[in-house]
C-alpha cells in the first residue's frame, strides 16, 4: 500500500471511479469487490451536520500494513485498498472505500469483508458527531445585519 | 533506567486534557505514566481508553527504556 490511506475529506465518486479504471488496466483480474462506507443522517439528532474524523495517522498506517500482510497470505487477491476520510465528511458523502481485487469473484468477497471488520476494530480513527447548535444561523445573520449599520457610523 | 516519553491524546480524550500531546521525563514504565497522567487529568477515568506503546496496543505494564511514544486513545470508531 502507498502511503495513501488518508484523504482529507470525503471520497469522490471520481476518486473511486478513477481507480476502478486504472485497475482495468490489469486484464489478470476477474472480480473487484468494493465497499463503501457513507455518512448516514442520524434520524433523532436533526441538526447532526456531519462526522468529523481524526485519527492517529502513524499508527494507522503501521497497522493498515500488517493488515495488508495478513490478508495477503490468507487470501489469493490482487489488491487490497483501504482510503479512510479525515476531517468533516456530511450525511450522503463517503468516508470509506475498500477496493479488493481477485482472479475469481470468492475469495474477493471473502477478503473485503475481513478487511472491513479489521478497519473498523483495529484502526485508531474516531468519528466525532458534528450537531449544529439552534440559533446558529440566527447568529451569522445578525452579525451580517450589524456589519453596514456600524459601517455608515 | 528512567525513561522519556511522548504522551498523545486522540479523540474524546482530547476534550478531558485540553493538550493533543505532552511530555514526561523520569518516567521507568507505563504504569507509572498513566498515573501520572490520571493524577494530572483525573476526570480521564470516567472515560474508557486503550493505551499504545511505540504504536503498538498494550494490555499490561511495559518497561521503558529511553524514549518512547504513550497514546492514550479512545475504543476505534472509524468506518
Amino acid at each position: 500500500m502507498k502511503r495513501s490511506l488518508f484523504i482529507h475529506g470525503p471520497i469522490s465518486v471520481a476518486f473511486i471511479s478513477a481507480q476502478i479504471r486504472k485497475h482495468q488496466l490489469k486484464t489478470n483480474t476477474g472480480a473487484y469487490q468494493i465497499f463503501l462506507g457513507q455518512v448516514k443522517a442520524d434520524q433523532t439528532k436533526q441538526n447532526m451536520t456531519g462526522i468529523h474524523y481524526t485519527a492517529y495517522e502513524e499508527m494507522a498506517l503501521e497497522r493498515m500494513a500488517q493488515i495488508r500482510q495478513v490478508l495477503f497470505e490468507k487470501y489469493p487477491v490482487r489488491c487490497l485498498h483501504v482510503y479512510h476520510s479525515l476531517g468533516m465528511v456530511k450525511p450522503g458523502d463517503c468516508s470509506l472505500f475498500i477496493f479488493v481485487s481477485a482472479a475469481q469473484s470468492g475469495m474477493a468477497v471473502d477478503a473485503c469483508q475481513e478487511l472491513l471488520q479489521m478497519v473498523k476494530k483495529e484502526l485508531p480513527v474516531w468519528g466525532k458527531e458534528i450537531i449544529e447548535k439552534a440559533g446558529f444561523q440566527w447568529n451569522i445573520a445578525l452579525m451580517k445585519r450589524v456589519k453596514p449599520t456600524s459601517g455608515s457610523i | 533506567m528512567n525513561a522519556e516519553a511522548e504522551v498523545l491524546f486522540f479523540g474524546v480524550l482530547t476534550e478531558v486534557t485540553g493538550v493533543d500531546a505532552l511530555r514526561l521525563w523520569d518516567v521507568s514504565d507505563t504504569a507509572g505514566v498513566e498515573r501520572i497522567i490520571l493524577n494530572r487529568y483525573p476526570e480521564l477515568r470516567n472515560f474508557t481508553y486503550l493505551i499504545a506503546l511505540d504504536k503498538q496496543l498494550i494490555q499490561s505494564n511495559r518497561l521503558l527504556s529511553v524514549s518512547h511514544t504513550i497514546a492514550f486513545m479512545p475504543p476505534f470508531s472509524g468506518g
